[in-house]
């Protein structure tokens, strides 16, 4: 969900990171007085600064009756604040560019920028956590906007409501049921002023907000513009987070739907581990065994194969709270959902059974390794995964985590799936093709 | 400390953009190797420029076939086998094959480049066809072709590129069914023999490149035996274009895609640079005229762009959006209108300041990094440009005027000879 089109892809993938001793990537820390804690990452080699302002609130935090308002609340964000009736304009002049994601945790604000512009940026960022400028009418365009969002990527396009119809499924406590963009248009559409701004004043607060600085700056000068633009903004009464656990599934789900559309699709959803827990890298790792590249396991067997599938694909969610692993496959002309559901069971099933050989772990564990290389040519990718590390609990795993994923052994891919792949913990969701 | 607010911190204008030098290298064979060297992750980005686009056969699908097919099987090695020696060293294999060229790309560590080159030259040189393989391409990629199908922007774009290029032009035909039905793997071969195996390659490495990374590329493509170079096809374009929007109705339709332009000039012409600025202010950022009027004033889509490509044989400017169905008329009319604009009224000095600076910015991120420039030089070698081209966009950016703009304008934006696409309901 961003604010632009154009936006840059940030996945989950990006945030694999691992510990190199001559490679490490240093940062400084410190926290304002009214809570807004601070990281500083100085790269010389770039021109460019990364600001990333992350604020701890997304779709998990919505009202059940108000879904889609995390985001709707993010377009918002880009209508003028107190003091600054232009966001966009100023930032522009400066040479600068930005955009914004809102997801099921987070809600994430960046800019890169002309370092020699770099206190604009505070600029800006701190008038919009101190005070919007919001009226009824930029309400109202905003909400159609949105409402328009909702119709380009989830109605206007073939399975695009799947994520409306897979996670209530799934989920049957935890908000994780909607998604970001919400439940349905009308929530969006029936949003008013008054509950746009206790939105803010709830979640919108120093102390509820991580900032990170990367490029060519130095610590001291990032310490005093932080201390001059946000250190009087003040601290507010940001509601502890109490979501409902999700149960254990002990049932397996499906939802069929006929739809006019070419191809029969699956969804599968298994329930999988918190973010935090040490089993997070062995099932991600599974779905990179599963699926990552084209001699993974789905693809090599099931597709180039027994051409089950036109195309299959696994991946995890990623989320903060228990999220889901995820498989999805178009069927091949002429394969039935039945023939389709045991082969994937099949996959499945041998991970449970039989060891994961060295040769292929240390396949997908080089990919970890490589990738992180590769995702930190950008100066905002490293802001962004420092941001959200120091969220999880500490912005060092930047050089920690992949050593997590090397350390995963056959056996612990084996242990985490029996749990996860139980046949009771699957969510199952079919589009019949009807033309 | 109490701050005033409302005054902006100072800011200024970026003037300069540091545009480093590109090392050209000859291979024993004669082949050119640029070299972008930078940045300070031990890797390497090697791109091969083949000409071998849509643009250098008849034969519909065959290009971006011939690019799908050459990791599906060669003289020593499956599918499978190939798959997995890019997989286990987290290297990339990376074919985009476009309206002109067919670019290849290997994304891989410096560490693992001795394993992971070989199998990239292997799949560039002596790819097979497997007959086998082929069949079940074809099969997936008829059955994504199936899914876009049912994707308003998806058809929009097909028939905008056919009203603007001409049916029976490369750039311009359509995609069917049947295309899939009818060719064969023999044809790709064939093609793949005339415009992959005569080896008339542009090589260009970017990241951190040492001596003996090039040592190893010399060694995999320095010896290759240059044929005769392939030539694109020379097909004139259409010319004859109707002002009338051409509607594609789909009941279904929650929003409607609009794909509207026109043919323009490429980047040889000297005109091209004003011409991007011009297509920057009415639809090429956040804050252009169109974002503005389609969606911060009206709401009436979530994002519309405009934006000036450049090609081998023809340029043009294109508009897209999706945008509410009950509104799609209106949506229209207003572009038009801003074109309009664009032709009778100087853009103010504010205004014209504002992209000044937005685009140096853009500049100033396009050349930071090895790989985004070595995206920038691909973007000019394929012209037979140089970077010179991008200080002449920067002196272009600081010093073009309102009125060269209105006179491109009123040169480039001929109003009757726009094509106008409509997928959906109108």
């Amino acid at each position: 969900m961003n604010k632009n089109t154009t936006a840059h892809l940030y996945t989950n993938q990006l945030l694999i990171k691992q510990a190199r001793k001559n490679n490490m990537i240093k940062y400084d820390k410190f926290t304002l007085d009214n809570g807004l804690r601070v990281i500083v990452h100085k790269d010389e080699t770039t021109p460019i600064v990364a600001f990333n302002l992350l604020y701890d609130v997304g779709a998990r935090d919505e009202n059940p009756e108000k879904t889609g308002f995390a985001h709707l609340f993010e377009h918002l964000m880009f209508e003028g604040s107190k003091n600054i009736p232009s966001y966009d304009a100023p930032l522009q002049q400066a040479g600068g560019e930005n955009n914004a994601f809102t997801n099921n945790n987070i809600t994430n604000y960046y800019i890169t920028i002309p370092k020699e512009n770099l206190e604009l940026a505070f600029w800006l960022e701190s008038d919009r956590m101190l005070e919007l400028a919001l009226t009824q009418e930029k309400l109202d365009i905003q909400k159609k906007v949105v409402v328009e969002e909702f119709k380009q990527r989830y109605l206007n396009q073939p399975y695009g409501d799947w994520n409306l119809l897979l996670r209530p499924l799934a989920y049957e406590k935890h908000p994780y049921q909607w998604p970001t963009i919400g439940k349905e248009t009308a929530h969006i559409e029936t949003t008013t002023l008054d509950e746009v701004k206790d939105f803010f004043y709830k979640f919108y607060a120093p102390n509820n907000a991580i900032l990170v600085v990367a490029g060519n700056v130095a610590f001291e000068e990032i310490k005093k513009l932080s201390e001059k633009w946000f250190g009087n903004i003040p601290r507010r009464n940001t509601p502890k987070r109490n979501l409902p656990l999700e149960p254990k599934q002990e049932k397996a789900k499906l939802l069929e739907v006929d739809r006019p559309i070419p191809v029969d699709t699956i969804y599968q959803a298994y329930h999988m581990c918190d973010r935090l827990s040490p089993n997070y890298y062995a099932t991600d790792l599974i779905s990179d065994i599963l699926s990552n590249g084209k001699s993974s396991r789905l693809n090599q067997y099931l597709v180039m194969e027994k051409k089950i599938f036109s195309q299959i694909d696994a991946y995890i969610t990623g989320d903060h709270d228990p999220g889901l692993f995820i498989i999805t496959g178009n069927l091949s002309k002429g394969v039935s959902f039945e023939l389709a559901q045991k082969e994937i069971r099949n996959e499945l099933d041998q991970f449970i059974t039989d060891s994961v050989d060295i040769q292929e772990l240390t396949k997908v564990q080089n990919k970890v390794e490589a990738n992180l290389i590769y995702s930190e040519i950008s100066i905002l990718t490293k802001a962004m995964d420092l941001a959200h590390f120091e969220l999880l609990d500490d912005a060092n795993r930047i050089n920690s985590e992949t050593e997590n994923y090397l350390k995963v052994t056959p056996e612990q891919l084996k242990n985490v799936a029996s749990e996860l792949f139980r046949v009771e913990n699957c969510s199952t969701l079919l589009y019949h093709s009807k033309q | 400390m109490l701050i005033n607010r409302t005054i902006q911190p100072e800011t200024k204008s970026v003037q300069f953009i540091n545009i480093p030098p590109v090392k050209k290298i000859t291979l024993d064979n004669g082949l050119p190797l640029y070299i972008l060297n930078g940045g300070s992750q031990d890797l390497i980005k090697l791109d091969v420029m083949i000409p071998a686009g849509a643009n250098y056969t008849n034969k519909k699908l065959a290009a971006p076939l011939t690019g799908l097919m050459l990791n599906e099987g060669t003289s020593s090695k499956t599918a499978h086998e190939i798959a997995e020696a890019f997989d286990f060293y987290g290297a990339y294999f990376q074919p985009s094959i476009e309206k002109d060229n067919s670019n290849v790309g290997l994304v891989s560590l410096n560490k693992h480049l001795a394993n992971t080159l070989p199998v990239f030259a292997e799949v560039l040189l002596q790819s097979t066809f497997p007959e086998k393989e082929f069949s079940n391409l074809i099969k997936r990629r008829k059955q994504k072709f199936l899914v876009d199908s049912e994707k308003t922007s998806f058809v929009a774009k097909e028939l905008f590129f056919e009203h603007l290029f001409g049916a029976n032009h490369p750039y311009g035909m359509a995609t069917t069914e049947n295309l899939y039905n009818e060719i064969q793997a023999e044809e790709l071969h064939s093609f793949y023999k005339s415009n992959y195996q005569t080896a008339n390659f542009k090589l260009i490495a970017s990241g951190l490149i040492n001596e003996s990374s090039i040592q190893l590329i010399n060694q995999y493509f320095g010896k290759l035996k240059m044929l005769e170079k392939p030539q694109p096809l020379n097909v004139g374009l259409s010319e004859k274009w109707s002002s009338k929007p051409i509607i594609i109705k789909k009941e279904d339709a929650v929003q409607s895609s609009i794909r509207m332009g026109i043919i323009t000039i490429n980047k040889q012409h000297h005109d091209y640079i004003g011409l991007k600025i011009l297509t920057t202010i009415l639809g090429g950022y956040f804050g252009s005229r169109l974002m503005k009027n389609i969606r911060v004033e009206k709401g009436f889509s979530y994002g519309i762009q405009a934006m000036q490509i450049s090609l081998a044989n023809a340029g043009y400017m294109a508009i897209a959006a999706d945008v509410m169905v009950e509104h799609t008329k209106e949506a229209v009319d207003e572009i038009f209108k801003e074109i309009s604009k664009l032709k009778t009224e100087e853009v103010s000095q504010n205004e014209l300041n504002l992209v000044r600076n937005y685009m140096m910015g853009e500049m100033l991120q396009m050349f930071d990094g090895p790989l985004s420039i070595s995206e920038a030089f691909k973007g000019v070698v394929e012209y037979n440009l140089d970077f010179s081209y991008y200080k002449k966009m920067k002196e272009s950016i600081l010093n073009i005027t309102a009125v060269e703009l209105q006179n491109l304008a009123n040169k480039y934006f001929n109003l009757d000879s726009f094509v106008t696409v409509v997928a959906g309901k109108y």
